[in-house]
């Protein structure tokens, strides 16, 4: 559905440079 | 839709320590929040994707919404409630739109207008309750 980040920091800069909000996915199952 | 935020996936397991100040207490949990971690949205529990993508154009809308640009949100509510029609979310959509419109210009017809709408619509959504107040 989407290209998933794994990195919530470096994730936070992305968002903070391009004034997006961030969707973070929580989750237990591997992928 | 990813134009739209910057999508980052956290196995718990793996990453505990990442997910404790956003108090996440059951997978999965998905969350918008700005760029300072401030949290607009919310949503716990697994949903199959058409649904989870209009949850998430009502996520983004209620984050506009909450960062006091109604005018953007109301097309997000407006794309949930039309494109998703067919999931339990289009109610909740349309609601906040009318909301969002109402925010935008002042103009309280349009709170007036849904709850007829809605009553139509969707008879037994907790929203057209929520909605019911402005019905005459």
């Amino acid at each position: 559905m989407f290209e998933w980040s794994h990195d919530l920091d470096s994730s936070l800069t992305k968002a903070k440079e391009h004034f997006k909000p961030l969707l973070i996915d929580f989750s237990a199952a591997p992928e | 839709m990813t134009e739209n935020f910057v999508p980052v996936k956290v196995n718990v397991k793996e990453h505990r320590e990442l997910f404790r100040p956003f108090t996440v207490k059951w997978t999965p949990t998905i969350l918008i929040v700005d760029p300072d971690r401030k949290e607009f949205f919310r949503l716990e529990g697994y949903l199959p994707a058409h649904d989870f993508l209009a949850q998430l154009l009502i996520g983004l809308g209620r984050t506009l919404f909450l960062q006091n640009k109604p005018k953007d949100a109301h097309k997000f509510f407006r794309r949930a409630a039309d494109e998703f029609a067919d999931t339990d979310f289009a109610s909740e959509a349309e609601y906040w739109a009318a909301v969002a419109q109402y925010r935008a210009t002042a103009d309280h017809k349009f709170l007036d207008e849904v709850a007829g709408v809605m009553a139509k619509k969707y008879p037994k959504s907790n929203w057209t309750k929520r909605a019911s107040i402005w019905a005459h």
